[in-house]
């Protein structure tokens, strides 16, 4: 009897209480959404099961939490307290863009600087609510909507506030369908989201591959602490240009980066422990993480229509929505947007050039609060 | 510590002023780099154009005669082109008129990708195959110039009736 008892109070059952509850209840929601919403569901199905992996109430000492030392997770998770995880994301996501939308009409970059205000905005916040700068400068960076950037970073800065930052970045780059259309709704007129933008220019193959190689010395010798993402990241899209290592670029575009998405996915959401991750901060991380995405998206908005008061080819305000880097979904709701004030309005290609600026963006503002953090 | 003060002693202005500054000017300066680029490449296209009209100055008297002037024992072959196999022949005649011959074919092909016209290569595919151009002899070994002694005409005349 004495050895049924034992078992019981052994059990998850015995363990639980309401802290793993909730935490059960959000992993089966982030897997709700990711099947039957579609929202971002490579990212969101993996964090929602990591989630569900890591709110198992289990013995301390028996080597099976993602914090105990030894265990498989913590092996597993070694890749993203390190910050080796996002830069191996950024390969793939360099060998999958296609840049020529953004080196056909430069001046939209712009767009992706402006997005980034949310960023630092968001840090200045975080600081007044009583954050150090270290958590400041990692939750500010939320507002970049890049979710191996947010990690990156926050593993750099706040190793501890990885989870609860990783959960949030990715929950909103998933609710971009959701988040930012009242936004740009709220910040432009009809007359402007019905403005057409020319057909952009044919880019040559040779503007495509000198582009990573100038584009990483540049950014990198400005700001040479986005080294391990931007490296990465032009490293990966010049495979793709040259033609010539196709096989490195497939790899990287398929093989690498889904096994990463997956390893990345499954260690940030069992790193949400109950008990780690439901705290005060954790809720204040969450309500500034929503408003440097806001402010992010509003920053994008207003700086497309301060350009179209100085220049003479009008730009599309919703695009400035898009220099948020969640890519290619923010550029798909201005696609959305767009097309619903004027069906034949096609917005999608000129969207990803503030898209992909912001990816860059983000990764030079990630560089920079670290160097100053240092 | 809370509110303003914090920003104060963590130098949280500074911070966020430099930020972003930082990451407007390496997006303005990438920018501005991208968009002259293409300007960039076409200075460094005009220099070896320069040496090759030079070249062709030169070498034009002793290999280049039978690309510009068809030999008289050589009879003038008619070829007939598709609709669009004659954009493509007119794009291109304008496009090595204005590089000068002989030409790479490489750099017609980059050019023509640059002007945006549809399918090039297998518009260049096509002129190579009706022998509307060929490859240069001698010390042009490599490069390319149209054939003189090819016609393009709207119909080819029946030759065996003209014969019989």
């Amino acid at each position: 009897m004495e050895m049924i008892l034992d078992f019981i109070s052994n059990t998850g059952f015995a363990m639980a209480d309401y802290r793993h509850v909730i935490m059960i209840l959000v992993g089966c929601l982030f897997i709700y959404l990711g099947i039957a919403r579609h929202y971002e569901p490579l990212l969101l199905i993996p964090i929602g099961f990591g989630i569900l992996m890591g709110n198992v109430p289990v013995f301390k000492g028996l080597g099976l939490g993602i914090y105990e030392k030894g265990s498989v997770l913590n092996y597993l998770y070694f890749g993203v307290r390190q910050g080796i995880y996002p830069p191996l994301i950024f390969l793939g996501i360099g060998a999958m863009t296609d840049f020529s939308y953004m080196l056909a009409q430069p001046k939209l970059m712009l767009l992706g600087a402006a997005a980034q205000l949310g960023i630092f905005t968001t840090f200045l916040c975080a600081l007044m609510l009583g954050f150090a700068p270290n958590e400041a400068a990692s939750i500010g960076i939320i507002g970049g909507a890049d979710g191996p950037t947010a990690i990156f970073l926050s593993a750099k800065l706040a190793p501890e506030l990885v989870g609860p930052i990783a959960i949030a970045a990715y929950s909103y780059m998933a609710l971009v369908p959701v988040i930012q259309p009242p936004i740009m709704k709220l910040l432009t007129t009809r007359e402007e989201r019905l403005i057409r933008m020319k057909d952009p220019r044919p880019v040559s193959k040779r503007e495509r591959i000198i582009f990573p190689v100038v584009g990483f010395l540049l950014c990198c010798f400005l700001a040479p602490a986005a080294l391990p993402l931007l490296g990465m990241l032009f490293f990966g899209n010049l495979l793709k240009e040259c033609m010539v290592a196709d096989r490195l670029a497939h790899t990287a575009r398929t093989a690498i980066i889904d096994a990463i998405t997956i390893l990345l996915g499954i260690t940030v959401g069992a790193s949400t422990q109950a008990d780690v991750f439901l705290t005060k901060k954790s809720i204040g991380i969450f309500f500034l993480g929503a408003a440097s995405f806001m402010i992010a998206t509003a920053g994008g908005i207003l700086f497309a229509k301060l350009m179209n008061l100085v220049s003479k080819e009008k730009i599309n305000p919703l695009l400035g929505a898009a220099g948020v880097s969640a890519v290619p979904d923010s550029a798909r709701v201005v696609q959305l947007i767009g097309n619903r004030e004027d069906p034949n309005n096609y917005l999608l290609m000129h969207a990803m050039a503030p898209n992909i600026a912001g990816v860059i963006g983000s990764a030079v503002a990630a560089g920079v609060l670290w160097s100053f953090m240092m | 510590m809370y509110g303003l003060k914090a920003i104060t002693a963590a130098h949280g202005w500074t911070i966020a002023f430099l930020g972003v500054a930082v990451v407007f000017s390496t997006l303005a300066f990438l920018a501005f780099i991208m968009a002259h680029l293409t300007w960039l490449f076409d200075m460094v296209e005009r220099i070896p154009r320069f040496f090759s009209s030079k070249r062709d100055k030169v070498l034009t008297p002793k290999s280049m005669p039978p690309r510009t002037q068809p030999h008289e024992s050589e009879k003038k072959v008619q070829v007939m082109l598709t609709e669009d196999e004659k954009e493509a022949y007119r794009f291109f005649e304008l496009l090595t008129g204005k590089l000068g011959e002989p030409f790479s074919l490489q750099e017609v092909l980059e050019r023509a990708e640059e002007l945006g016209l549809r399918r090039p290569h297998y518009g260049l595919y096509q002129l190579l195959k009706k022998g509307l151009i060929k490859e240069c002899e001698g010390e042009c070994l490599g490069f390319y110039c149209w054939s003189r002694n090819v016609e393009v005409v709207e119909e080819i005349r029946n030759k065996s009736k003209k014969d019989r």
